[in-house]
Protein backbone atom coordinates (compact mmCIF):
# COMPACT_ATOMS: atom_id res chain seq x y z
CA UNK A 1 0.00 0.00 0.00
CA UNK A 2 1.15 3.41 -1.19
CA UNK A 3 1.48 5.72 2.25
CA UNK A 4 0.60 8.92 0.97
CA UNK A 5 2.96 12.07 3.02
CA UNK A 6 0.76 15.39 2.81
CA UNK A 7 3.85 17.67 2.94
CA UNK A 8 3.33 20.64 5.19
CA UNK A 9 4.77 24.26 4.74
CA UNK A 10 8.06 24.09 6.00
CA UNK A 11 10.13 26.82 7.54
CA UNK A 12 13.06 26.54 9.63
CA UNK A 13 11.98 26.80 13.23
CA UNK A 14 11.71 24.55 16.01
CA UNK A 15 8.48 23.59 15.50
CA UNK A 16 8.90 22.68 12.44
CA UNK A 17 11.92 20.71 12.77
CA UNK A 18 9.75 19.15 14.74
CA UNK A 19 7.48 18.30 12.06
CA UNK A 20 10.15 17.01 10.34
CA UNK A 21 11.25 14.77 13.31
CA UNK A 22 8.13 13.37 13.56
CA UNK A 23 7.83 13.06 9.78
CA UNK A 24 10.27 10.39 9.96
CA UNK A 25 9.51 8.69 12.88
CA UNK A 26 6.24 7.98 10.74
CA UNK A 27 7.65 7.35 7.28
CA UNK A 28 10.84 5.99 7.71
CA UNK A 29 9.88 2.63 7.66
CA UNK A 30 7.52 3.30 5.00
CA UNK A 31 8.35 0.77 1.67
CA UNK A 32 5.73 2.33 -0.82
CA UNK A 33 5.95 6.25 -0.16
CA UNK A 34 3.85 8.98 -2.36
CA UNK A 35 4.69 13.35 -1.80
CA UNK A 36 1.56 15.10 -1.75
CA UNK A 37 2.68 18.83 -1.83
CA UNK A 38 -1.11 20.39 -2.25
CA UNK A 39 -0.93 21.58 1.48
CA UNK A 40 2.87 23.04 1.24
CA UNK A 41 2.58 26.76 0.44
CA UNK A 42 6.55 26.59 1.08
CA UNK A 43 9.23 24.48 1.69
CA UNK A 44 12.89 25.53 2.63
CA UNK A 45 16.24 23.93 2.51
CA UNK A 46 16.00 22.27 5.96
CA UNK A 47 12.57 20.53 4.54
CA UNK A 48 14.25 19.70 1.17
CA UNK A 49 17.16 17.95 2.55
CA UNK A 50 15.15 16.30 5.44
CA UNK A 51 12.88 14.55 2.51
CA UNK A 52 15.45 14.16 0.40
CA UNK A 53 17.27 12.39 3.30
CA UNK A 54 13.97 10.02 3.91
CA UNK A 55 13.84 9.26 0.52
CA UNK A 56 17.19 8.48 0.33
CA UNK A 57 16.61 5.61 3.29
CA UNK A 58 13.68 4.21 1.83
CA UNK A 59 14.91 3.76 -1.27
CA UNK A 60 18.20 2.20 0.33
CA UNK A 61 15.35 -0.52 2.43
CA UNK A 62 14.33 -1.27 -1.41
CA UNK A 63 11.23 0.72 -1.06
CA UNK A 64 9.95 2.77 -3.59
CA UNK A 65 9.58 6.97 -3.61
CA UNK A 66 7.24 9.06 -6.01
CA UNK A 67 5.59 12.62 -5.97
CA UNK A 68 2.60 13.65 -7.30
CA UNK A 69 3.34 15.92 -9.65
CA UNK A 70 0.14 18.05 -9.90
CA UNK A 71 -0.04 18.56 -6.05
CA UNK A 72 2.48 20.75 -6.51
CA UNK A 73 2.06 24.68 -6.66
CA UNK A 74 4.21 26.62 -9.02
CA UNK A 75 6.48 28.78 -6.72
CA UNK A 76 7.25 25.74 -4.99
CA UNK A 77 7.42 23.66 -8.01
CA UNK A 78 10.33 26.45 -8.85
CA UNK A 79 12.15 26.00 -5.75
CA UNK A 80 12.13 21.98 -5.92
CA UNK A 81 13.34 21.99 -9.38
CA UNK A 82 15.77 24.85 -9.19
CA UNK A 83 17.64 23.22 -5.82
CA UNK A 84 17.82 20.12 -7.27
CA UNK A 85 15.19 17.77 -5.21
CA UNK A 86 13.00 17.25 -8.20
CA UNK A 87 16.03 15.80 -10.04
CA UNK A 88 17.47 13.66 -6.96
CA UNK A 89 13.66 12.09 -6.61
CA UNK A 90 12.21 11.83 -10.12
CA UNK A 91 15.18 12.09 -11.92
CA UNK A 92 13.79 15.05 -13.93
CA UNK A 93 14.40 18.84 -14.52
CA UNK A 94 18.07 19.76 -14.26
CA UNK A 95 18.39 22.20 -11.50
CA UNK A 96 19.97 25.96 -12.47
CA UNK A 97 22.06 28.61 -10.51
CA UNK A 98 19.96 31.61 -8.80
CA UNK A 99 19.32 31.84 -5.14
CA UNK A 100 19.44 28.14 -3.66
CA UNK A 101 22.59 26.79 -2.57
CA UNK A 102 21.67 23.23 -4.06
CA UNK A 103 20.70 20.18 -2.75
CA UNK A 104 23.92 17.43 -2.19
CA UNK A 105 24.36 14.10 -0.74
CA UNK A 106 27.61 12.83 0.17
CA UNK A 107 29.75 10.27 2.14
CA UNK A 108 33.11 10.02 4.02
CA UNK A 109 34.98 10.07 0.79
CA UNK A 110 33.77 13.67 -0.76
CA UNK A 111 35.68 16.04 1.30
CA UNK A 112 36.83 17.46 -1.72
CA UNK A 113 33.46 17.94 -3.16
CA UNK A 114 32.25 19.65 0.34
CA UNK A 115 34.97 22.05 0.19
CA UNK A 116 34.58 23.11 -3.09
CA UNK A 117 30.73 22.95 -2.54
CA UNK A 118 30.86 25.48 0.48
CA UNK A 119 33.72 27.96 -1.20
CA UNK A 120 31.89 28.05 -4.38
CA UNK A 121 28.24 27.59 -3.60
CA UNK A 122 27.85 29.02 -0.16
CA UNK A 123 30.26 31.21 1.59
CA UNK A 124 32.28 32.16 -0.89
CA UNK A 125 29.49 33.17 -3.84
CA UNK A 126 30.15 36.59 -3.15
CA UNK A 127 26.78 36.90 -1.09
CA UNK A 128 28.91 37.18 2.33
CA UNK A 129 31.81 39.28 2.27
CA UNK A 130 34.90 37.23 4.09
CA UNK A 131 38.42 37.67 3.66
CA UNK A 132 40.22 34.06 2.04
CA UNK A 133 41.67 33.30 5.16
CA UNK A 134 38.46 33.82 6.85
CA UNK A 135 35.98 32.10 4.45
CA UNK A 136 38.69 28.78 4.32
CA UNK A 137 38.48 28.78 8.31
CA UNK A 138 34.52 28.96 8.23
CA UNK A 139 34.67 25.91 5.42
CA UNK A 140 37.13 24.23 7.59
CA UNK A 141 34.91 24.59 10.73
CA UNK A 142 31.70 23.24 8.75
CA UNK A 143 33.74 20.46 6.96
CA UNK A 144 34.16 19.42 10.76
CA UNK A 145 30.15 18.65 11.23
CA UNK A 146 30.63 16.59 8.14
CA UNK A 147 33.31 14.99 9.24
CA UNK A 148 31.90 14.26 12.83
CA UNK A 149 28.70 12.57 10.87
CA UNK A 150 30.77 10.54 8.89
CA UNK A 151 32.92 9.31 11.59
CA UNK A 152 30.40 8.84 14.29
CA UNK A 153 26.63 8.96 12.96
CA UNK A 154 26.84 4.84 12.13
CA UNK A 155 24.30 6.48 9.20
CA UNK A 156 23.42 4.27 6.46
CA UNK A 157 22.74 6.97 4.28
CA UNK A 158 24.41 10.09 3.06
CA UNK A 159 24.68 13.17 5.11
CA UNK A 160 22.19 15.78 3.13
CA UNK A 161 22.74 19.73 2.40
CA UNK A 162 20.94 22.33 1.02
CA UNK A 163 20.59 25.81 1.44
CA UNK A 164 19.00 28.77 -0.02
CA UNK A 165 19.39 32.72 -0.11
CA UNK A 166 16.77 35.44 0.53
CA UNK A 167 17.28 38.58 -1.19
CA UNK A 168 14.87 40.22 0.87
CA UNK A 169 15.33 39.58 4.14
CA UNK A 170 19.05 39.17 3.27
CA UNK A 171 19.90 36.50 4.60
CA UNK A 172 21.53 32.59 4.00
CA UNK A 173 20.45 29.48 5.29
CA UNK A 174 22.42 26.36 5.45
CA UNK A 175 20.82 22.93 6.70
CA UNK A 176 23.53 19.81 7.48
CA UNK A 177 21.60 16.27 8.05
CA UNK A 178 22.61 13.23 9.21
CA UNK A 179 20.42 10.36 9.91
CA UNK A 180 22.97 8.59 12.18
CA UNK A 181 22.81 8.25 15.88
CA UNK A 182 23.18 11.88 16.98
CA UNK A 183 25.86 13.59 18.43
CA UNK A 184 25.51 13.14 22.06
CA UNK A 185 25.24 9.31 21.42
CA UNK A 186 27.96 9.13 19.23
CA UNK A 187 30.64 10.84 21.74
CA UNK A 188 28.97 8.69 24.94
CA UNK A 189 29.42 5.53 23.40
CA UNK A 190 33.32 6.82 22.17
CA UNK A 191 34.14 7.51 26.03
CA UNK A 192 32.49 4.04 26.98
CA UNK A 193 34.34 2.17 24.04
CA UNK A 194 37.92 3.76 24.79
CA UNK A 195 37.52 3.57 28.66
CA UNK A 196 38.52 6.86 28.56
CA UNK A 197 37.54 9.42 31.15
CA UNK A 198 35.32 11.96 30.60
CA UNK A 199 33.62 13.91 33.26
CA UNK A 200 30.13 13.79 33.49
CA UNK A 201 27.69 13.45 30.02
CA UNK A 202 28.61 14.67 26.51
CA UNK A 203 26.52 17.59 25.75
CA UNK A 204 26.09 19.50 22.58
CA UNK A 205 27.56 22.73 24.11
CA UNK A 206 30.85 20.64 24.51
CA UNK A 207 31.10 20.75 20.93
CA UNK A 208 31.74 24.73 20.74
CA UNK A 209 34.63 24.70 23.13
CA UNK A 210 38.38 25.45 21.41
CA UNK A 211 39.67 22.23 20.52
CA UNK A 212 37.02 20.07 21.16
CA UNK A 213 36.76 17.40 17.67
CA UNK A 214 35.29 14.00 17.87
CA UNK A 215 37.53 13.21 15.54
CA UNK A 216 39.93 9.45 16.33
CA UNK A 217 42.46 10.97 18.84
CA UNK A 218 45.56 9.92 17.04
CA UNK A 219 45.94 13.00 15.60
CA UNK A 220 45.86 16.58 16.82
CA UNK A 221 42.36 17.69 17.11
CA UNK A 222 40.88 20.24 14.92
CA UNK A 223 39.84 23.77 16.18
CA UNK A 224 35.84 22.76 17.53
CA UNK A 225 33.76 24.88 16.03
CA UNK A 226 34.75 27.90 18.41
CA UNK A 227 35.53 30.26 15.08
CA UNK A 228 32.21 29.14 13.31
CA UNK A 229 30.13 30.30 16.50
CA UNK A 230 32.47 33.42 16.85
CA UNK A 231 31.72 34.23 13.23
CA UNK A 232 27.70 33.57 13.52
CA UNK A 233 27.93 36.59 16.65
CA UNK A 234 29.91 38.92 14.94
CA UNK A 235 27.58 38.36 11.96
CA UNK A 236 24.36 38.53 14.16
CA UNK A 237 23.27 35.36 12.37
CA UNK A 238 22.34 32.37 14.29
CA UNK A 239 23.30 28.70 14.44
CA UNK A 240 19.90 25.74 15.39
CA UNK A 241 21.48 22.01 16.19
CA UNK A 242 19.28 19.17 16.80
CA UNK A 243 20.66 16.17 17.98
CA UNK A 244 18.64 13.02 19.96
CA UNK A 245 17.10 15.27 22.84
CA UNK A 246 19.62 17.89 22.98
CA UNK A 247 19.02 21.37 21.28
CA UNK A 248 21.51 24.27 21.07
CA UNK A 249 20.82 27.91 19.61
CA UNK A 250 23.24 29.85 19.09
CA UNK A 251 22.74 33.87 18.47
CA UNK A 252 24.85 36.92 18.89
CA UNK A 253 23.13 37.73 22.30
CA UNK A 254 22.76 34.23 23.42
CA UNK A 255 24.04 30.43 23.38
CA UNK A 256 21.87 28.14 24.50
CA UNK A 257 21.67 24.34 25.04
CA UNK A 258 18.69 22.91 26.61
CA UNK A 259 16.96 19.42 26.21
CA UNK A 260 13.81 19.08 24.18
CA UNK A 261 10.94 16.82 24.96
CA UNK A 262 11.59 15.68 21.25
CA UNK A 263 14.43 13.19 20.35
CA UNK A 264 15.83 13.11 16.96
CA UNK A 265 18.18 9.66 16.27
CA UNK A 266 20.73 12.14 13.99
CA UNK A 267 21.70 15.07 13.85
CA UNK A 268 20.15 18.62 11.92
CA UNK A 269 22.03 21.83 11.98
CA UNK A 270 20.93 24.63 10.75
CA UNK A 271 23.52 27.88 10.46
CA UNK A 272 21.42 31.24 9.41
CA UNK A 273 24.21 34.50 8.19
CA UNK A 274 22.88 37.89 7.42
CA UNK A 275 23.99 39.14 3.99
CA UNK A 276 25.04 42.31 5.10
CA UNK A 277 27.73 44.62 3.81
CA UNK A 278 30.22 44.32 6.21
CA UNK A 279 33.83 42.92 5.02
CA UNK A 280 34.56 40.17 7.47
CA UNK A 281 37.90 39.29 8.36
CA UNK A 282 39.22 36.86 11.06
CA UNK A 283 40.17 38.43 14.41
CA UNK A 284 44.23 39.99 14.35
CA UNK A 285 44.30 39.03 11.31
CA UNK A 286 46.29 41.70 9.06
CA UNK A 287 44.52 44.15 6.93
CA UNK A 288 47.51 45.02 5.27
CA UNK A 289 47.21 41.54 2.92
CA UNK A 290 46.72 42.47 -0.61
CA UNK A 291 43.81 43.76 -2.18
CA UNK A 292 43.50 42.04 -5.28
CA UNK B 1 56.10 55.80 -7.15
CA UNK B 2 53.42 58.36 -8.35
CA UNK B 3 51.50 59.49 -5.71
CA UNK B 4 47.39 60.46 -6.16
CA UNK B 5 45.65 62.62 -4.20
CA UNK B 6 42.08 61.54 -4.21
CA UNK B 7 40.95 64.31 -1.93
CA UNK B 8 42.63 66.75 -4.19
CA UNK B 9 41.37 64.99 -7.52
CA UNK B 10 37.69 64.15 -5.94
CA UNK B 11 36.81 65.77 -3.20
CA UNK B 12 35.94 64.34 0.04
CA UNK B 13 32.80 61.83 -1.09
CA UNK B 14 34.21 59.12 -3.07
CA UNK B 15 30.62 57.76 -4.41
CA UNK B 16 29.91 57.45 -8.52
CA UNK B 17 31.08 55.75 -10.65
CA UNK B 18 31.92 58.67 -13.33
CA UNK B 19 34.41 59.97 -10.37
CA UNK B 20 36.00 56.71 -9.98
CA UNK B 21 36.36 56.17 -13.90
CA UNK B 22 38.28 59.56 -13.59
CA UNK B 23 40.70 58.06 -11.32
CA UNK B 24 40.62 55.00 -13.34
CA UNK B 25 41.74 56.71 -16.67
CA UNK B 26 44.72 58.11 -14.20
CA UNK B 27 45.58 54.56 -13.11
CA UNK B 28 45.70 52.89 -16.57
CA UNK B 29 47.74 55.85 -17.78
CA UNK B 30 50.36 55.37 -15.17
CA UNK B 31 50.37 51.65 -15.24
CA UNK B 32 51.06 51.89 -19.04
CA UNK B 33 54.13 54.17 -17.98
CA UNK B 34 55.14 51.42 -16.18
CA UNK B 35 54.78 53.08 -13.07
CA UNK B 36 53.55 52.08 -9.50
CA UNK B 37 50.72 54.41 -8.00
CA UNK B 38 49.70 55.05 -4.67
CA UNK B 39 46.49 56.12 -3.91
CA UNK B 40 46.38 58.42 -1.00
CA UNK B 41 42.46 58.22 0.59
CA UNK B 42 43.48 60.86 3.23
CA UNK B 43 40.45 63.84 3.64
CA UNK B 44 38.40 61.59 2.04
CA UNK B 45 35.12 60.68 4.09
CA UNK B 46 32.49 59.27 2.35
CA UNK B 47 33.15 55.88 0.46
CA UNK B 48 30.79 54.14 -1.77
CA UNK B 49 31.19 50.90 -3.99
CA UNK B 50 29.83 52.30 -7.69
CA UNK B 51 33.64 54.66 -7.15
CA UNK B 52 35.56 51.33 -6.21
CA UNK B 53 34.01 49.69 -9.42
CA UNK B 54 34.79 52.66 -11.65
CA UNK B 55 38.41 53.05 -10.10
CA UNK B 56 39.27 50.07 -9.83
CA UNK B 57 37.24 46.88 -9.75
CA UNK B 58 37.73 47.19 -14.01
CA UNK B 59 41.39 47.30 -13.41
CA UNK B 60 40.94 43.37 -13.03
CA UNK B 61 39.87 42.75 -16.88
CA UNK B 62 43.21 44.26 -18.02
CA UNK B 63 45.76 43.46 -15.35
CA UNK B 64 46.14 40.42 -13.29
CA UNK B 65 45.74 40.57 -9.12
CA UNK B 66 49.36 39.63 -8.95
CA UNK B 67 50.30 42.47 -11.42
CA UNK B 68 47.65 45.21 -9.21
CA UNK B 69 49.39 43.84 -5.46
CA UNK B 70 52.71 44.72 -6.66
CA UNK B 71 52.11 48.09 -8.67
CA UNK B 72 48.97 49.36 -7.00
CA UNK B 73 49.02 50.43 -3.59
CA UNK B 74 46.36 52.21 -0.93
CA UNK B 75 47.12 54.64 1.95
CA UNK B 76 44.69 56.66 4.11
CA UNK B 77 41.47 54.55 4.00
CA UNK B 78 39.17 54.62 6.67
CA UNK B 79 37.77 51.67 8.26
CA UNK B 80 34.87 51.47 6.24
CA UNK B 81 36.18 52.91 3.14
CA UNK B 82 38.64 49.47 3.62
CA UNK B 83 35.87 47.05 3.61
CA UNK B 84 34.26 48.61 0.64
CA UNK B 85 37.53 48.63 -1.30
CA UNK B 86 37.63 44.58 -0.51
CA UNK B 87 34.15 44.07 -1.12
CA UNK B 88 34.42 45.60 -4.33
CA UNK B 89 37.55 43.87 -5.25
CA UNK B 90 36.28 40.57 -4.05
CA UNK B 91 33.35 40.79 -6.14
CA UNK B 92 35.47 41.86 -9.09
CA UNK B 93 37.70 39.02 -9.36
CA UNK B 94 34.81 36.75 -9.35
CA UNK B 95 33.27 38.68 -12.09
CA UNK B 96 36.46 38.85 -14.37
CA UNK B 97 37.55 34.65 -13.41
CA UNK B 98 34.34 33.21 -13.79
CA UNK B 99 32.80 33.58 -16.90
CA UNK B 100 29.23 31.91 -15.74
CA UNK B 101 28.92 34.58 -12.95
CA UNK B 102 29.48 37.31 -15.35
CA UNK B 103 27.21 36.24 -18.01
CA UNK B 104 24.72 36.39 -15.36
CA UNK B 105 25.10 39.82 -13.36
CA UNK B 106 25.13 41.01 -17.03
CA UNK B 107 22.04 39.61 -17.92
CA UNK B 108 20.55 40.90 -14.83
CA UNK B 109 22.34 44.14 -15.70
CA UNK B 110 20.95 44.54 -19.10
CA UNK B 111 17.11 43.23 -17.92
CA UNK B 112 17.13 46.54 -15.27
CA UNK B 113 18.98 48.78 -18.21
CA UNK B 114 15.47 47.53 -20.46
CA UNK B 115 13.29 48.71 -17.55
CA UNK B 116 14.33 52.32 -17.26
Amino acid sequence: MTDILKVPPIYDSTSDFQTLFRIWDKYNASNDIRFDFSDCTFIKQNGVAFLAGLSSYIRKKGGTVSIDDDSILPAVKMNLAQNGFLKEITGSIEPWDGNSVPLRKYTSGDIDLIEAYLEERWIGKGWIHASNLLSRKIVGNVIELYVNAFEHSKSEIEVFTCGQRFPQKKNLVLTIIDFGIGIPQSVNNFFKESGEKYNGIFRLETAFQDGFSTKIRDRPRGIGLDLLKNFIQKNNGSMDIYSNNEYSHITSNESVYMNKDFYFHGTAINIKLKCDEKYYVIEGESLDQQYF
Amino acid sequence: MMIMKIHDLIGENCITLDDGEIVFRLIVSELNNNSSIELDFTGVRVYASPFFNGAVGKLLAEYSPEELNNRLTFHGLSEHGDQVLRRVTQNARRYYSDKKFRDAVDKVAAEHSEGF
